[in-house]
This record gives structure tokens, sequence and C-alpha cells, in this order.
């Protein structure tokens, strides 16, 4: 199956982020050949590390934020697609429904992921608003999706 | 502008506009329409499935596209399933109140309507429990959004004396729509209790043939309801309030006539008896706050499943709790609260003929689960999802997904576990693996077997017959029992594939 997209998110640097050393700069590459010729000598410049602070989540769906969602049968299903700029596996949380009966289905495809939340009974969370927490293993850098949930 | 709505009872000549293609699309009658597509598989083997397709984005081009289900198929490729956009049905509920206990004559007296309208699948979609439209009813009045076909049409006031109605509607445009609360065929009845005195506030409900719940009523004050059907097998559901501490009752009418049915319900004459006992964690302190559930298997006095009965009660802050119940055999659930590391109980079978004290219940803790996922060469499958539920009613979940080894952890409560294991789209050709178990049992090697290919394309097609793509939507491959068994996400054109097994 395909999955490409164009839909790869630009880097977005996050203030407060926690940092990870993960490249070199592309200017110091030629060290990796051999020398820099400077004049009629050689120097050799030592790569720095340089932190690569660590991307959240970007949200493919939805785009709106909150999301309305319309209660339209005896269950409701909540649907987040999102992808990690560094391609770690995302992550889902539904913290408004520790004590809502629901059933959660994550599954990835190709740059994607998707988690699925899908409550039998959807009137247990009819005009009420549930969160989906999106992230990539670090809970201190998520993105944060309300749905709302209204009656039709 | 108000028109007739296209009645199409009792299914004579009825058919779905819901579209699918597939040389391997082997329907039902009542199915979607199938006719010859591209080549595909021939002696397609395993167990008849379904197709549910959920669109990412709800609105494509203007239309607005809800979810829908196709089927049944067995396996194959190249399946084109055509969704149709929704259609909105503007309508009004007249009703006129029901003389109490006596059926007829009806005054000709109009009432209000309010309640919930819900539009539940006509032609036995096996497994599909769950699935249809439902809207508010105010003031007579409801719009809701369905996907054009054959629909069952209850309406389920808030208020006693007003019957509920069932219809089966052929919708395939938007359109007014006009329910009348008399029609149908009359099944009424009282509900009372041991000792003949009335059950009002009563719910009573019409179950179909295929278990869906189509329409309910509640006893007035006299334990009076009235039911408007349409002939046919049903199930009359009677659940009395809590505060009553009676057992729900089901009577089947296997053949419904044209003439209608008076069907009373009464119970059998049982005193009740306590059931109690104190939850205690690993460490033998008082767990406060728990649910205790009791779900009978058979009560004493009826037969089989016609009488069940259901409760709840809590841990007080000393983990004490006491459950009033009809005498009978009980599975009793210990339920912690789902951000508490404790584990669900299970006691099946208990018996309960006298007041009973089951002492101390210690509640189980977390585990972690380590597991390798091979594929048939033994080699690691990377990016497969990976999903634990706790067996017990409402039970939790947690998921994780392999690492580039094939392995995972995941960290779950210490209990009986429904699993599932799906593999990522870079393998697509190897099915999905349920796994039924205790955490302690849980195996620490799992290797997944090459599928049975499943693939095809969802698109669009609109009244006018032209298609264009659906875009990205998530595929569901169901068994009849409406489980999950695979998973895909479509291409940008709605391509999808993905692979299915019926071995455990």
């Amino acid at each position: 199956m395909t999955s490409g997209s164009g839909l790869r998110p630009g880097a977005r640097r996050v203030a407060g982020e926690p940092v990870v050393f993960s490249g070199v700069r592309p200017l110091l590459l030629p060290w990796l050949a051999g020398c820099m010729m400077i004049g009629t000598g050689c120097v050799y410049v030592l790569p720095l590390p340089y932190p690569e602070p660590n991307q959240p989540p970007e949200v493919i769906e939805p785009i709106e934020n909150p999301k309305t969602v319309v209660l339209r049968g005896p269950a409701v299903s909540l649907m987040v697609m999102a992808t990690d700029p560094e391609g770690a596996p995302v992550i889902f949380e539904w913290p408004d429904l520790l004590n809502v009966e629901h059933s959660f289905e994550r599954f990835q495809d190709g740059d994607f992921w998707v988690g699925i939340v899908r409550i039998p009974d959807g009137s247990d969370v009819a005009s009420s608003t549930v969160r989906a927490l999106v992230h990539d293993g670090d809970r201190d850098n998520l993105v944060t999706l309300r749905f709302e949930v209204v009656q039709p | 502008m108000t028109r007739a709505l296209p009645l199409c009872l009792f299914l004579v000549g009825c058919s779905s506009e819901l579209a699918v293609r597939g040389p391997d699309a082997e329907t039902s009658e009542g199915e979607p329409d199938v006719d010859g597509g591209d080549t595909a598989d021939e002696g397609a083997v395993g167990e008849p499935f379904w197709l549910a397709v959920e669109p990412v984005v709800e609105v494509v081009d203007g239309d607005l596209i809800l979810p829908q289900t196709f089927g049944p198929f067995v396996v194959g490729t190249g399946f084109e399933l055509d969704l149709a956009p929704a259609v909105r049905v503007e309508g009004r509920v007249d009703a006129r109140r029901v003389t109490p206990i006596a059926f007829a004559p009806l005054p000709d007296e109009a009432v209000d309507v309010s309640g919930v309208i819900r539009f539940t699948p006509f032609d036995g979609r096996a497994g599909l429990a769950g699935q249809g439209f439902q809207a508010r009813v105010t003031n007579n009045e409801f719009v809701v959004d369905l996907v054009p076909g054959t629909w069952q049409v209850g309406v389920s006031p808030e208020v006693a004396r007003v019957p509920a109605v069932v219809e089966a509607l052929w919708i395939a445009e938007d359109q007014r729509l006009t329910l009348a609360l008399d029609g149908g065929v009359p099944v009424w009845g009282r509900v009372v209790d041991d000792d003949g005195d009335p059950l009002p506030n009563t719910r009573v409900a019409a179950f179909d043939a295929d278990g869906h719940s189509v329409a309910a009523v509640e006893t007035d004050d006299f334990g009076f309801y009235e039911l408007r059907l349409r002939p046919g097998a049903w199930t009359v559901e009677a659940t009395p309030p809590v505060s009553a501490r009676a057992p729900t009752r089901r009577i089947p009418l296997p053949a419904l006539g044209t003439t209608g049915q008076r069907v009373d319900v009464g119970y059998a004459n049982e005193d009740l008896v306590i059931v109690s006992g104190r939850a205690i964690d690993g460490a033998g302190d008082a767990v406060p706050g728990v649910r205790v559930r009791l779900t009978s298997r058979r009560l004493d006095g009826y037969v089989g499943g016609e009488a069940s009965y259901t409760i709840e009660a809590r841990s007080g802050s000393a983990g004490l709790f006491d459950a009033l119940v009809p005498p009978g055999d009980y599975d009793l659930y210990v339920l912690p609260e789902a951000s508490v590391r404790l584990a669900p109980l299970l006691i099946s079978g208990l018996r309960v003929s006298e007041t009973i004290d089951l002492g101390s219940l210690a509640m189980g803790g977390f585990r972690t689960l380590r597991a390798d996922v091979l594929n048939p060469d033994g080699e690691p499958v990377a990016d497969a999802a990976v999903r634990c539920v706790e067996t017990a009613p409402g039970g939790r979940t947690w998921t994780t997904t392999t690492d580039t080894l094939g392995a995972f952890s995941l960290e779950v409560s210490d209990g009986s576990l429904a699993c599932a294991l799906l593999p990522g789209s870079a393998d697509s050709d190897l099915a999905g693996l349920r796994i039924r178990t205790n955490a302690e049992s849980f195996p620490g090697t799992i290797t997944l077997s090459a599928g049975n290919p499943v693939g095809g394309v969802a698109r669009i097609r609109r009244a006018d017959g032209t298609i264009t793509p659906l875009g990205r939507a998530v595929v569901r491959v169901l068994d009849a029992q409406g489980e999950t068994r695979s998973l895909a996400l479509t291409d940008n054109e709605g391509a999808f594939i993905t692979a299915v097994s019926w071995d455990e």
C-alpha cells in the first residue's frame, strides 16, 4: 500500500524541549573526507555535535482543534492520524475515558500512526469533551486534541 | 416539499443502494448488490467477513461521507467498495395517547413526543450491533443524517402511554418523513411484581431477530405498556427500575402476526438474599471504591435465559461491600477503578441460595508482558500493533508496538486478557493474531502466519453515478461477532490491502 504524502512536517523548534544529539552541522562534513585546506596548510576540524530538539508529533487529522463530533448512532468513534518528525512511534492517550467503556486501537501505516477509540454507548460522552494526548514517548512534549461530542 | 416516503415494508422488493463490486464479494439476501468485477482469486476459503470503512475526513468534496459496512465476503482482492453520500431525513412523529390498561379505543388526543428515534440495520447483518443512526425527537420533530438503504425505524418516547413504533423503510434520498405512532401491530400488556402489583417505570424494549434493540417504552403507573411492531420474530425485554430489585425478563415472540398480542410480565416469588465480602489488595489492605458486579447465569424459579439480574455495589472505606440479589447462580466481578493498578477478580458460577459472606477477596496487581514477534521465516516483525484488553466488564486497554527487533513489553493487569497483534503496513501479507490468555501464561514468542489477502479500493459513488476517490480511510475486517480481525489505512486513492487468517 502506498503511503506517500508530502505531508512531512517542517522543522520547528519548541522552547523548553529536551535535546538530543543526533547530527553534525553540514558545514563540518568536509572534515570527514580529510582536512580543510587553508592557505598552504591543512586544518582538521573537530565536528561538534549540536542539540536537535525533539519535535512533537504532527497531527494530520483532525485539523480542527477542538473538533466537534456528532453523536449520530449508538456508538461514537474518535480518530487521530499523526506522524512524528523523527520517525518515532506515535502514542495516543485518552485520559477522559478512564472510567468510560471503550475499545482502542492503534496501528501504523508507513509514516502514519492512527489511534481510534470506539465508545459503544456514545451517550456516556455526549455533551462532553474528550481529550487525546498525542506524543512520541516524551510526555513533556505532547499535542493535546479535544473532541467535543454533541447530540445531533 | 413534503411528500410520502417510499415505504418498503417487510423488505418486499427492497434493496440497498450501497454498492460493492468484487469477484469474491459473496452476499446474502438483503445485502448490498454485488455484480461481477475484476478478476480475483477463485476458490476463496475461510469464514465470512465484513469490511467497515471509516473515512478519516467526514466531508469530501462537500458531501458528508459516514462510515459504512459491506459484506459478507470471503477472502479476495479487487473489492470495489462504493460509499454513498449521506442523506438527510427531516421528520415528524405524530402520536395519540394510549388508554391505560385497555388498549382500545384510543382517545383522540394528540400528544407531544420527545425521545430518541433510531435507525437500525434491517437486513440481518450479523455482528454489526451498535451500528445505525439515531437522533433526538423534540416536540415531535427530528433531523437525522444517515446512509442510504433499508432501515428499521424505532421511536422510544420519554413519556409513558405513548407507544413505540418500528417500521422498515427504504431511504434513498433527502426527504421529509412522517411517522404515526399508532401504526404497526400492537404488543401490549402489564408488568407486575410477585404480589401482582404494577411495576411502573419499567423499560420495555423490543429486540429484533438479530438482537438489535429497536424501540423501547416505559410502563405507566398501572404497569401498562404498548409497543407497535411489524410482524416477525421479536423478543420483548422488561427491565424494572433498580429500586424494584426485580430481574430483567425476556419473552420471545417467535411469530408475531398481524393481529397483535398481549404479553404480560410477572415475577417468581423469591426472597432476596445478601452477598457480602471485603475487597483487599495483595498486601491485605482494604481497597475502597471498587465496583462489585453480580451478573446472573441462572435465576431460581425461572427457566433458562428468560430472566437475568445484574447489580453493582461499591466497596466502602474498609473494603466492605454487600448486594441484595434474587437467588441463583452468579458471576461476581470485583472491578478496580481504571486508574488503580489492581487486577479485576472473577468468581464464576457462584451459587447464591441464601445470605453469603465471601470473606476477603484479594485482587492481583500488574505484570509486564514480554514477547518476540516473528514472521513464518523466523524474522522479527517490527511496528506490529499490540493491544491487550481485560476481559472483565469495562476492561482497560493497553497498546504498544514491536520494536525493530520484533520485541515488545507491555504492562498489564495480572488477569484474563484478550490480546491482538496487527502487523504494520510493511507486513501486510501477514495476518493478525488474537490471543486469549491469562497474563502469566502469555507466550514469549509469537509467530504470525501468512494471511489470505484482502484488498480493494474504497470510493464515493454519488446518486448520479459518478465515482470519485474517497481519500484516506480506515478499513476494518470484521468477523461475524463484529470483532476487528485486521486493519488497514487506505492511500489517497482509497486503495487498501491487508491480510486475514481465521487460525487462532
